[in-house]
């Protein structure tokens, strides 16, 4: 061979200039090619059922990431006098919300807003009620240094969690660097957050056709479904919500809302469209925890909407509401009650770990 | 010695002529292999855009201005609809498939640019596409981000699927009401009835070089609600979604809804 191609290099030259034209196959991977040299195992998250989640590219997940961001979520060093943790608020037992209409900091200062679950938080465009953060690491940014919630500098935040070695151990697999930053934190933590996906309800189960609703749980999804209702156009399946920001007539003179993210005035009075899974657990109710029971909700639904300039056009904005009858309501609420995950709310991967 | 020198030369002569046979080969083996290189040669690129207007006025959200045939003072909120099978017709009889759905928001500028994409250079008759998802393709859950999903359209009577489109907004209603009464024009395939409808855009013949070529879409709103059919908001506000009146008078009207501007 090599005497061959001695006596006629052009000839292999061309060959192998033909052989390098040929058209190569894309190269496929499920897992992103791990350029960094840490030993941590990447994990894919999601659900058949659900879209496909959007994870960010310099946040990827991995196993050992989701732990890390646990123990953070659970730790109360992160609070000012070491009382409360992100868990302090945002309890599973309560789908990851509280059962206060305005959660209290570690001052005992209220807040004005209500806390909201995290649940499959990981399908979300924007964070928070008037949707100010574009991302769960810039959410997470926030409660740990707000004066009244858990009210701790971010310089002394990451000064507690480096002086911890095991926290620098789990930071340098996740990670690759010992040095813990603000930045790594909140990025383990939002790791974490979207691990708490909530697909197991019982119409999780009877869309599966593993069990059947019963008929008034029935009735109540057909009219979910339904225009009549016009539930779905905002808290349509599978997520329940449409990510989207809306005012849904509550008041003649609404709250900012999404206006004070955008200073556009069309924008007040819009909030973001929360999820109804799990929505049994999480009472009270809408942005300023208003509404203590799934019931008050309804009757407003029903027959309290408020007209004003920027009440979304789904909602009957000139006749008062729904106009449900007793039996209607009932039945909302009877579906609304297939969508509580109770594998979500016990299940022991999402628990505090300083328990264990 | 003559012979001798007769003997090189004629060695030297095969030599040369083995020489020039491995090189044509070699030459013919390039060209073959580099097929598939050469035939993108032949491509060009075409860049387009959607826009949105009312009659000749860029769409303006939250502004009650616009005018409809049957009189009603509107304003529009929200915009968001699909469109599937975006197709380049050749004058040769060919043509360029793009078959899956494409999701487009109005406020969302990201999803109304389409850049580069590499289709034979020639000459085109007409630019179509299917509005809505064609309905081999609209299958509840098939679609994979939450702006999609959150365009479904509800299996059970309704029939399962996505919306074509999303319109709303409120309108005057001339005294009917104190306030402006919403409008939601909902469309889609009602009770497992399909409404999408083939769209070709006039004047969209083209000749595509290797140089490439950009081009606007536009979307007149105003035209959902005229040509042939005058569409009345007292009629068909809201709860369009069975309403299949409703929604044969907007797919007759849809075909005078978009028109074509090459840009260069």
């Amino acid at each position: 061979m090599v005497c061959l191609m001695r006596k006629f290099p052009i000839f292999f030259l061309i060959l192998a200039l033909s052989l390098s034209c040929r058209k190569k196959n894309p190269i496929q991977t499920d897992i992103p090619v791990e350029i960094d040299n840490h030993p941590h195992t990447h994990t894919k998250l999601g659900t058949s059922s659900f879209p496909k989640m959007p994870i960010p590219i310099d946040n990827e997940t991995s196993i050992e990431g989701i732990s890390l961001g646990r123990k953070l979520f659970y730790d109360k060093t992160l609070s000012g006098d070491e009382t409360q943790s992100c868990a302090s608020c945002h309890q599973q037992a309560r789908a990851f919300s509280d059962n206060k209409r305005f959660s209290v900091g570690i001052d005992g200062i209220p807040g004005k807003l209500n806390a909201l679950a995290i649940i499959n938080v990981g399908w979300q465009s924007s964070v928070f009620w008037n949707g100010r953060a574009t991302s769960l690491e810039e959410q997470a940014l926030d409660p740990v240094e707000n004066p009244i919630e858990m009210h701790l500098s971010w310089t002394e935040a990451v000064f507690r969690i480096n002086a911890n070695e095991d926290y620098r151990e789990e930071f340098k697999i996740v990670f690759g660097t010992d040095v813990i930053t603000k930045e790594l934190i909140t990025k383990a933590i939002a790791q974490f957050e979207r691990s708490l996906i909530s697909d197991q309800s019982r119409f999780d189960k009877f869309l599966h056709g593993e069990i059947e609703l019963t008929p008034l749980e029935l009735a109540g999804y057909d009219l979910f479904i339904s225009e009549k209702a016009e539930c779905f156009h905002c808290h349509g399946s599978p997520l329940f919500t449409d990510d989207e920001l809306h005012n849904n007539g509550l008041d003649l003179d609404p709250d900012k809302g999404y206006f004070s993210v955008t200073g556009n005035i069309h924008d007040k009075g819009k909030f973001r469209t929360p999820t109804l899974r799990n929505i049994e657990f999480t009472a009270p109710y809408m942005h300023d925890g208003r509404f203590e029971t799934l019931e008050e909700v309804i009757d407003f639904y029903s027959d309290s909407i408020k007209s004003s300039s920027t009440v979304d056009p789904l909602m009957p904005n000139d006749n008062g509401g729904f106009h449900w009858t007793k039996l209607e309501k009932l039945q909302l609420i009877s579906f609304l009650k297939t969508l509580s995950d109770t594998t979500f709310i016990s299940n022991p991967e999402f628990s505090n770990p300083f328990d264990n | 010695m003559l012979h001798n020198k007769l003997k090189i030369t004629v060695g030297f002569i095969q030599k040369i002529k083995i020489t020039i046979l491995f090189i044509v080969v070699s030459i013919l083996l390039l060209m073959v292999s580099c097929k598939k290189d050469e035939e993108t040669l032949d491509s060009g690129k075409v860049s387009f855009f959607f826009n949105h207007k009312i009659g000749l006025q860029e769409l303006e959200f939250d502004n009650l201005k616009y005018i409809n045939a049957s009189g009603h003072k509107y304003e529009i909120r929200t915009l968001k609809y699909f469109i599937s099978n975006v197709t380049f017709f050749k004058s040769d009889g060919g043509k360029e498939v793009y078959n899956s759905p494409i999701y487009l928001d109005a406020k969302d500028s990201s999803t109304l640019k389409f850049d580069n994409i590499q289709i034979p250079t020639g000459v085109y008759h007409s630019i179509g596409f299917t509005f809505g998802i064609s309905d081999s393709q609209n299958i509840s859950g098939s679609l994979n981000t939450v702006k999609e999903a959150a365009m479904a359209w509800p299996e059970g009577e309704q029939g399962g699927g996505y919306h074509y489109m999303k319109l709303e907004g409120t309108y005057d209603s001339l005294g009917q009401s104190s306030v402006n009464k919403s409008y939601n024009i909902h469309t889609g395939p009602t009770m497992g009835v399909p409404y999408d409808f083939e769209v070709v855009l006039k004047n969209s013949a083209f000749t595509l070089s290797d140089k490439g070529l950009s081009f606007e879409i536009v979307m007149d709103v105003n035209e959902w609600f005229t040509n042939p059919e005058n569409y009345n908001f007292s009629d068909h506000g809201q709860m369009i979604m069975m309403d299949m009146n409703a929604q044969m008078k907007l797919r007759a009207n849809g075909s005078s809804v978009f028109s074509m501007l090459v840009i260069d």
